[in-house]
C-alpha cells in the first residue's frame, strides 16, 4: 500500500513537471516528449500491471482523453503475452506497439469522422501524436536507464513493490 | 470449502493498492482546491515553470531561425493587439456599469420608474444633440427629461421616432429649463444653454440671496421636467445695478459628453 501511495505522489509530481517544464519548451521538439506515457510503460513493465493500469486510468481522467483506454487495454496484454521479459527490447516493444495502435485508432476515428476530408489527420494534434511516437523511443531508453540506476541505488531501499 | 475469489489475499491486496493510489490522488486534488493549500501547489508549479523557462528560452534561442523569430514576433504583436482591444472593451464595460449603477441608485432612492436608454450617436464637440435608442414605441415622449448619474439633468427629448429619440442637451443655446437655486432663500429662474459647456441662469430677482457654490435644480414648473434634478452649481454671479434681474453662471457637475447610459424620465403632463 505504501508503494501505491508513493506512486500517486510520483504521478502528481511528474504531471507538474510535464505541464510546467516539458510543455514550456518550443514545440514540437522537447515539448512533445510524452513523459507521463513513458512513465506508464515503465511502470507496467518494472512495477506491475495493476499499477500501470492505475497510472493510465489516472492519466485518462487527468487529460479527459478517451484514447488512453487503448493504453489500458493493450499495454498490459502485450506485457503479459508478448513482451514478458524486463529487457529494454521488451519495453520498446510494448511502448512502440501500444502507441502505434493508439495512433492507428485515432487515425481511424479521424477518417470515419471526416469521411472524405482525410487531410484533417495531418492537422496539429495528429502530427503531434506522430512526433510523440518518434520521441517515445529515446524517452523509453532514457527512462529505463534512469529506472535501472534508481533500482541499483536508492530503489534497493525504497521500492514501490517487491520485484519478484 | 474454497474461498470466494474476492476474499483471496491477492485480490484484497490489489484492492488496497488501488484504493491507496486513487485515495491519495483524490486527497491531493481536494487539497489543491482548498484555499489554504492552493498557494503551495501554485508555488510548486511556479517554481518548476521558472526553473525550466530559462532552459527553454536558451534552447529556443539556440535553435531559433529567422522564420521562427518572425513568427514569434507576429504572434506577440497579435497578442498585444488583442490585449489592447480586450482592455479597451473591459474599460468601456466598467464605465457603463458605473453609469448604470449610479442611475439605478437614483431610481431606487427616488422610487421613479424611467426608461433605460443608450446614446447611439452624437455629433461633433460643438453639437448639443444626441440620439438615444429608445423611441415612441418604448414610451418616450417629446419634452421628457433625460437623467444621468444620481439624478442630474442631461437634457430633454426634442424629437421622437418609433425606435429612437433626439435629445437636446441642457447646454444647447435653444434650451431653457425652469430652475431654482437652493441658497439662503429659494430663488427661481431660467437656465439657458450657451455655446460652451457652462449654462446661464437668468431672470433671478435682484434681491435674491445667492452665492457661488449654490446648487441649481429643476423647479418642476411647467410639469414637463420633474422637480429636483440637479443641473449644476453656481460658479459666477453677474450683477448690474440698472438691470432688473441677476444672472448666474451654472457649471454642470459632470461633463455630459462622457456619458453613454441615460434614463428617460416618465413624462409628467402639465396640469391645467
Amino acid at each position: 500500500m505504501r508503494g501505491a501511495m508513493l506512486l500517486a505522489i510520483l504521478f502528481v509530481a511528474l504531471s507538474v513537471v510535464e505541464s510546467s517544464m516539458i510543455w514550456v519548451f518550443h514545440a514540437p521538439w522537447i515539448s512533445a516528449v510524452p513523459m507521463m506515457t513513458i512513465a506508464g510503460f515503465l511502470i507496467v513493465q518494472r512495477i506491475g500491471i495493476v499499477e500501470g493500469v492505475m497510472w493510465f486510468i489516472a492519466l485518462m481522467l487527468l487529460r479527459m482523453d478517451i484514447t488512453m483506454l487503448i493504453m489500458i487495454l493493450i499495454a498490459p496484454t502485450l506485457t503479459i503475452r508478448l513482451f514478458s521479459t524486463r529487457s529494454v527490447y521488451a519495453l520498446l516493444g510494448v511502448g512502440i506497439t501500444t502507441y502505434g495502435m493508439m495512433i492507428f485508432v485515432v487515425f481511424l476515428f479521424h477518417s470515419i469522422g471526416s469521411a472524405l476530408a482525410l487531410s484533417m489527420v495531418w492537422h496539429a494534434p495528429f502530427s503531434l501524436l506522430l512526433m510523440q511516437w518518434v520521441l517515445l523511443v529515446p524517452g523509453l531508453y532514457l527512462g529505463l536507464s534512469t529506472v535501472r540506476w534508481f533500482e541499483r541505488t536508492v530503489g534497493s531501499h525504497v521500492t514501490f513493490k517487491p520485484l519478484t | 470449502m474454497p474461498r470466494a475469489w474476492y476474499s483471496t489475499e491477492r485480490v484484497q491486496e490489489t484492492a488496497k493498492r488501488v484504493a491507496a493510489f486513487f485515495g491519495i490522488l483524490l486527497l491531493l486534488w481536494a487539497l489543491s482546491t482548498i484555499s489554504w493549500f492552493a498557494p503551495f501547489f501554485h508555488t510548486l508549479q511556479g517554481a518548476a515553470y521558472w526553473a525550466s523557462s530559462g532552459v527553454a528560452q536558451t534552447f529556443s534561442r539556440i535553435f531559433a531561425n529567422e522564420e521562427s523569430l518572425a513568427n514569434q514576433l507576429s504572434a506577440c504583436t497579435t497578442m498585444l493587439s488583442d490585449q489592447a482591444v480586450r482592455a479597451a472593451s473591459l474599460a468601456t464595460a466598467a464605465d457603463e456599469v458605473a453609469q448604470w449603477r449610479a442611475v439605478f441608485e437614483y431610481t431606487d432612492r427616488e422610487e421613479v420608474k424611467g426608461i433605460a436608454a443608450r446614446i447611439i450617436a452624437r455629433g461633433d464637440l460643438a453639437s448639443s444633440n444626441v440620439l438615444i435608442d429608445r423611441g415612441e414605441s418604448d414610451g418616450v415622449q417629446i419634452g421628457a427629461a433625460i437623467v444621468i448619474g444620481q439624478g442630474e439633468l442631461f437634457g430633454t427629448v426634442k424629437n421622437v421616432s418609433s425606435t429612437q429619440s433626439l435629445v437636446q442637451l441642457s447646454e444647447d443655446p435653444e434650451s431653457a429649463i425652469p430652475a431654482e437655486i437652493f441658497g439662503q432663500k429659494k430663488t427661481i429662474g431660467l437656465v439657458e444653454g450657451n455655446e460652451g459647456a457652462v449654462l446661464t441662469m437668468r431672470y433671478i430677482p435682484q434681491e435674491a440671496a445667492i452665492t457661488v457654490g449654490d446648487s441649481v435644480v429643476t423647479s418642476g414648473l411647467g410639469g414637463k421636467i420633474p422637480r429636483g434634478l440637479l443641473i449644476g452649481t453656481v460658479t459666477e454671479i453677474s450683477t448690474e445695478p440698472s438691470a432688473p434681474f441677476l444672472s448666474a453662471t451654472v457649471t454642470p457637475v459632470h461633463d455630459a459628453r462622457s456619458w453613454t447610459s441615460v434614463l428617460v424620465m416618465p413624462y409628467a403632463a402639465p396640469e391645467l
